[in-house]
């Protein structure tokens, strides 16, 4: 298995070990800010991950087309206003009602819809054929 | 007044006359409300900013109403990349909202957006930042892409 050692790998990967040792020392070093230094942790080790497997690929495995292009750029419009609505209507009921949603509540709610919606979005058009 | 017969227009004047006739009806109590702030003039609001629209659509022709092939590309490359931006956004909040419900962190109230929201003040809420975010993105993009020519 041959690796690339492009720049395009070589920082990425430097970042996510350099993430992964800040995560360590903030954890030993502030015991109160533990949970911080897990997410680097956890981040760092994903990102190291993925680069490995990014790693082992040509350059033009990566590359989209036309069509994945179009189709991405569809699916995020579409899920941009599905997620515009929802933080709208949440906004209006958190404003207007006697119900009071707070974002903390909320914030994991949107994230969710937003991503779901984008990535389900992007199957049905890959599914789907031709785009517009 | 000329008016032409285009299903864009129709559907703006319909939802600007219900919007006022809603607002109206709550601003003079015929629907009972039990929240703490009026809807009633918002909604007023936004009916007649909607009938300005619609009736601004029915004097101007189809095709120069209807977006074109460029337009559309631009507009959804646009949105796609303020979708992005946005979910950054959400992401951040949600991440600032909980480390300070953690304590781990004093922030202060130096950002109004990210102090707590008892203190917060209600024009400028969570919610209304992230719209305002996307409101800021969506023009400073288009202007972008207009200025930037070809697209892929």
């Amino acid at each position: 298995m041959k690796f690339r050692t492009d720049k395009y790998i070589l920082r990425p990967m430097s970042m996510s070990i350099g993430m992964v040792i800040a995560g360590i020392l903030l954890s030993y070093l502030m015991p109160s800010l533990f949970f911080v230094g897990f997410c680097l942790i956890i981040a760092g080790t994903i990102l190291s991950v993925t680069g490995v497997y990014v790693a082992t690929k040509p350059v033009e495995y990566f590359m989209p087309d036309e069509r994945t292009k179009k189709n991405t750029d569809r699916a995020g419009h579409h899920a941009f206003w599905i997620m515009a609505n929802v933080v709208i209507i949440l906004g209006l009921i958190d404003r207007f009602t006697s119900v009071s949603i707070e974002y903390k509540h909320a914030g994991t709610l949107i994230i969710f819809i937003g991503i779901y919606s984008f990535l389900i979005l992007r199957w049905f058009y890959n599914k789907k054929g031709d785009v517009e | 007044m000329k008016l032409i017969n285009n299903k864009r227009y129709t559907f703006f004047l319909v939802l600007g006359l219900v919007n006022i006739m809603i607002g109206l009806a709550e601003m003079l109590k015929i629907i009972p409300y039990s929240g703490t702030a009026t809807p009633g003039v918002s909604m007023m609001g936004a009916g007649i900013i909607l009938l300005i629209i619609g009736l601004y659509l029915s004097r101007t022709s189809e095709s120069e109403s209807m977006p074109d092939e460029r337009t559309m590309k631009r507009d959804m490359k646009v949105q796609s990349s303020t979708f992005g931006i946005i979910l950054a956004y959400v992401t951040l909040l949600a991440l600032m909202d909980a480390i300070w419900y953690s304590n781990l962190i004093n922030m202060g109230d130096f950002f109004l957006i990210f102090s707590r929201p008892e203190d917060m003040s209600v024009l400028f809420s969570r919610y209304m930042s992230i719209i305002f975010v996307a409101v800021i993105s969506v023009v400073a993009l288009t202007f972008y892409y207009n200025k930037k020519g070809d697209l892929e």
